[in-house]
């Protein structure tokens, strides 16, 4: 038993290491750029391991060069919705192939999986030419209303489902007559939280660093989001690398203050035992 | 505990169709439309500066154009080696720290979790300088490695320094170790997901077995992680056969020497963007598409064989 | 001032009304009166570019006092995001910015696309606009049938900034230096032996500046000869033989790689990298980013390339696309851009050396560097402007650049052989010409 015992706390000390190991990888590119914000440019260029003292002079540089603040609210804002839209329609989307047989089901599914597997790198030419048809040029939901489709999102919500629901729960709610849309509302969505947080991360992550769409979107100069107007302070023949690296710091908090707050609710999921089968 | 499927199905189409409208309608305007063009495209010489009435129909030339050229071979097979390295890797990694996120480690869990999980979140832009940094013939990673040789003894391996890790030899093995280093996170963040799925009343129940750790890791999580597992690896398999960042930016645009680091992606982009030949990138798409196809039909197979994968209930 | 534009823009609309057919005539008809009632009517033009906020912005300010009835947006863009912008535009033939700025890189495909405004036709009649531009920027901006489209903010000569302490060091004369190919690579392994260091970042690093200058016959496309590809010719050759030379003799501190690199910035801030060759920008280059204490020291000078060749490095032009809905107001926005206390402006704010060749004699290019040791550096470029040998820019010179540094790092890193190597290269371009 005692030795048992120690080679159990040998093995847990073991896993503790390795994932302190993949952690401090992970965080060290991000502590750096974290530095690399507060140094000037030729600090910067030097590769320089110290602290700078010129955060604040590169913030103010920053939004006198471009409308930083005013981007990261619009990137916030095309964000939320992107978020709120792709985790709603994933969520109904995924429960239904999920829960229900219907007509033309499986060719349906094939055809979702199908669409993420045809490269979108030449997709940015009919993709402004059906935001222009629709009339979205140089509107937010040109950049959110496509977000919408999330098959990534359907896919997990159709796995999770699929492997946490049972089926008596479902029967149950119907004996105590439940109708489909109060199931899918009351038991349906509470239950996938954890499955649904994982999108709502992804969502934010891809929506808040896509630039490629709001390019071509979006034309007014108040309507920029900010990975763009970071991109933008790079010229034919400079970048102020100092602006850029101050910006990209500042960017990521707030994506890391969303994914720190879904992982605790996805944590208190976890802990709780969403599961009570 | 986990019952057969066939209960709490129901035939009911009109509430089916209700969930999914939404979906349905946001596809049908906004990627129905893209990919037929695309399929359209594929048949068409099109130089995109000259306007929608430049184009003319060519058959199957685009085709044949991408089957006999070398770029697109070369482009394939680097894809592919990437794809198997960092895939594997990767979903190896994951598994392990999602496991170990969730039943092993107690104490500082979620500044774990949220460490793992930045490089995902991560700008680019940043990343790149420190990389390009890091592993420069003059960097943070070279010199390490001198020190290690030197400290170890190894003169055989000492006279290999500095590696260049972005010339021909050693460019895709940064970009695979890139990309591992992104997707790594979110991957376990797929797999605790996954995790969440399976109920505590079956870990309890084999504890009263008597299992320790690893049985309970064996032969409760790991099986009952199956779908995820088929998950991740088809999300990973359909994004990587994709990858178009991270050898953009370490190759800094190029494809690196002799197209060492070209994936198809980047030459479909460099062909449609700098070599303004549209319809030749959209066939190279549906090549790629096809073969996507492919391998994930068999990797549906492969996990269709066992129980309820796909659960079709 | 503004009373000569508002006469300016007048001409330019009844010249509009010749031009467009009839539904535009009505358009065209309200906005000549609201060019009569200034404070009704209300155009606004977008501006995409990727110039120097603190200029444009100042531009803009300036000419909306001057001009109440025009609204000028700014939208600022990478510079590689610019360039996408215009080409999704011009693909799906709507969505453009009214003016665009575009880099000589890319002109090529855009000018000859058929999509942008010919600048040589009226209204604009840019001949006639009194404006003497640097021929060779001129000379890209024309498309193969000879029309102006776009029309020239700035340019640049390719300069070598070297480090006059190591020439002073080895007790020779930089013009003794810059003489000839043969001295130059001389010098370099001197240099190595006597100061340990080396004559040039990259060794592909020349390929892109010379080959301008050394390939073609001037008014012709550089990677073309008769519209056929043009990789293996004698000049080519030539410029891979001294590449190679400079990499096998170990005078390049490596084979390739973007100047502003980790590894090149830290042997020139140790003043182990002689100099680099590119445009007038090197100068802000080096204060910001390659070596800061350097150029306080003063260590740095410019000089020309080896071997007296004058050529373009490389410039930006504005643009206006056809989908344009406002082209006499765009049109009058870049004059406004275009007069000599603005084009001035742009050097003294935004750094860069102005095309137009006739502001030239203001008292503020005769300012000396601070960057360079107190060099007359502005008078320098000014002077190698003039004579630059003029080019024509072409839609595969994205392409054939690129083809040819592939070829040239095979030739380098793997030893291949030149010939069998360019002739491979005009293959693969022959290739991928087919789109264009």
């Amino acid at each position: 038993m005692i030795a048992d015992g120690r080679r159990f706390d040998i093995a847990k000390l073991m896993i503790y290491l390795l994932v302190s190991l993949f952690a401090s990888l992970s965080l060290f590119p991000f502590y750096w750029s974290a530095l690399l914000a507060t140094q000037d440019t030729r600090a910067i260029m030097g590769m320089s391991l110290r602290f700078g003292g010129h955060f604040l002079e590169n913030y103010r540089r920053l939004e006198q060069q471009v409308p930083f603040t005013r981007s990261l609210l619009n990137t916030a804002y095309v964000t939320t919705m992107a978020t709120l839209l792709s985790v709603a329609v994933s969520a109904a989307a995924g429960y239904a192939f999920s829960i229900y047989r219907f007509k033309g089901k499986s060719s349906l599914f094939t055809i979702l999986i199908l669409t993420m597997m045809v490269p979108s790198v030449v997709n940015l030419v009919p993709y402004f030419f059906v935001i222009k048809s629709v009339g979205l040029i140089d509107r937010f939901a040109a950049v959110w209303l496509p977000a919408g489709v999330n098959i990534f999102g359907v896919f997990l919500v159709r796995q999770y489902v699929g492997a946490a629901l049972p089926g008596e729960i479902l029967d149950s709610a119907r004996m105590d007559g439940l109708n489909e849309l109060q199931i899918f509302l009351r038991i349906g969505l509470p239950l996938m939280r954890p499955a649904l947080l994982t999108v709502a991360i992804v969502v934010v992550v891809d929506t808040w660093n896509n630039f490629m769409l709001p390019l071509v979107a979006l034309q007014s100069p108040d309507k920029q989001i900010v990975q763009l107007v970071l991109r933008s302070l790079s010229g034919a023949t400079a970048t102020p690398w100092n602006l850029v690296m101050t910006g990209s710091f500042l960017a990521i908090v707030p994506l890391l203050i969303a994914f720190v707050f879904s992982s605790k609710q996805m944590m208190e999921s976890l802990t709780h035992g969403a599961v009570k089968g | 505990m986990r019952k057969p499927f066939f209960k709490g199905l129901l035939h009911d189409h009109r509430t089916a169709y209700l969930l999914l409208l939404p979906f349905i309608l946001l596809y049908a305007v906004f990627n129905a439309f893209p990919i037929f063009f695309s399929a359209f495209l594929s048949f068409q010489a099109w130089d995109p500066v000259k306007g929608f009435s430049s184009m003319t129909f060519v058959g199957l030339d685009n085709f044949y154009y991408a089957f006999t050229d070398d770029a697109f071979w070369i482009s394939l097979v680097n894809t592919i080696k990437i794809t198997l390295v960092s895939g594997l890797c990767q979903h190896l990694f994951a598994i392990t720290l999602a496991y170990s996120l969730l039943h092993v480690i107690t104490r500082g869990r979620h500044f774990l979790k949220a460490a793992i999980f930045l490089p995902y979140i991560t700008s680019s832009v940043a990343v790149s300088l420190i990389v390009f940094n890091l592993f420069s013939p003059v960097g943070a990673v070279n010199e390490l490695l001198v020190w290690l040789t030197a400290g170890l003894h190894l003169n055989a391996l000492a006279t290999m320094l500095p590696v260049n890790f972005f010339d021909s030899d050693w460019i895709r093995f940064t970009i695979a170790n890139q990309v591992t280093w992104k997707f790594t996170g979110i991957n376990t963040v797929i797999y605790m997901t996954g995790l969440a799925s399976i109920s505590p009343d079956l870990y309890e129940a084999i504890e009263l077995d008597g299992a320790n750790r690893r049985q309970k890791f064996r032969y409760i999580a790991l099986p009952l992680l199956a779908p995820f597992i088929f998950f991740g690896t088809l999300m990973t398999l359909i994004g990587n056969m994709q990858l178009f960042n991270e050898p953009m930016i370490l190759t800094r645009g190029t494809g690196g020497v002799d197209n060492s680091g070209l994936t198809v992606s980047m030459y479909v982009y460099k062909t449609g963007w700098s070599y303004l030949d549209m319809g030749t990138a959209s066939a190279i798409s549906w090549i790629l598409f096809g073969l996507i196809a492919l391998v994930s039909a068999l990797v549906f197979r492969g996990f269709g064989k066992r129980r309820g994968l796909n659960h079709d209930r | 001032m503004p009373k000569i534009h508002r006469t300016d823009s007048k001409g330019i609309v009844t010249c509009f009304c010749s031009h467009i057919k009839n539904g535009s005539v009505g358009v065209a008809l309200a906005l000549s009166l609201g060019l009569s009632l200034p404070a009704s009517a209300n155009t606004r033009i977008t501006f995409a570019n990727y110039l120097p906020n603190d200029y444009i912005n100042k531009v803009i300010k300036d000419f909306e006092a001057a001009h109440p009835d025009i609204q000028v947006q700014s939208i600022k863009c990478g510079f590689a995001d610019c360039h996408r912008k215009l080409t999704t535009a011009l693909a799906v033939g709507q969505g453009a910015a009214d003016i665009f700025s575009v880099s000589t890189i890319k002109l090529g495909s855009f000018a000859n696309s058929g999509g942008l405004m010919n600048l040589s036709a009226p209204p604009f009649n840019i001949a006639a606009r009194g404006w003497r531009f640097d021929p060779s920027m001129i000379s890209l901006a024309k498309s193969s049938d000879g029309h102006i489209y776009g029309v020239p903010y700035d340019t640049g000569p390719v300069i070598m900034i070297y480090r006059n302490d190591m020439v002073r060091k080895a007790g020779v004369k930089i013009e003794d230096i810059t003489k000839s190919w043969d001295r130059f690579i001389a010098f370099g392994e001197r240099l190595k032996k006597e100061q340990g260091a080396y004559l040039i970042p990259a060794a592909t690093s020349l390929i892109n500046p010379l080959v301008v200058g050394m390939n073609g016959e001037a008014g012709k496309p550089v990677y073309t000869k008769n519209g056929k590809p043009n990789l293996d010719s004698p000049q080519i050759k030539q410029l891979m033989m001294i590449s190679r030379t400079l990499y096998d003799k170990g005078l390049a501190a490596s084979l390739d790689g973007a100047t502003n690199s980790q590894e090149y910035i830290k042997l020139y801030r140790q003043g182990k990298l002689f100099c680099d060759i590119d445009g007038p920008w090197d100068e802000g280059r080096i204060e910001q980013e390659l070596d800061p204490d350097g150029a306080k020291a003063g260590l740095w000078r410019v000089t020309g390339v080896p071997g007296n060749i004058r050529v373009n490095a490389g410039g930006t032009v504005l643009v206006i696309p056809k989908q344009s809905k406002n082209p006499q107001a765009a049109w009058q926005f870049i004059q406004f851009f275009m007069q000599r206390n603005v084009v001035i402006d742009a050097a003294r704010i935004a750094g860069t050396l102005p095309a137009r060749l006739d502001v030239y004699d203001a008292p503020y290019f005769d300012t000396p560097s601070s960057i360079l040791g107190g060099q007359h550096a502005m008078r320098y470029y000014v002077g190698l402007v003039a004579d630059l040998k003029p080019v024509a820019s072409s839609p595969e010179d994205d392409i054939a650049n690129e083809i040819l540094n592939e070829a040239a790092k095979k030739i380098l890193m793997q030893h291949r052989d030149i010939d069998s190597t360019l002739r491979d290269a005009n293959k693969l371009l022959q290739r991928r010409m087919r789109a264009l």
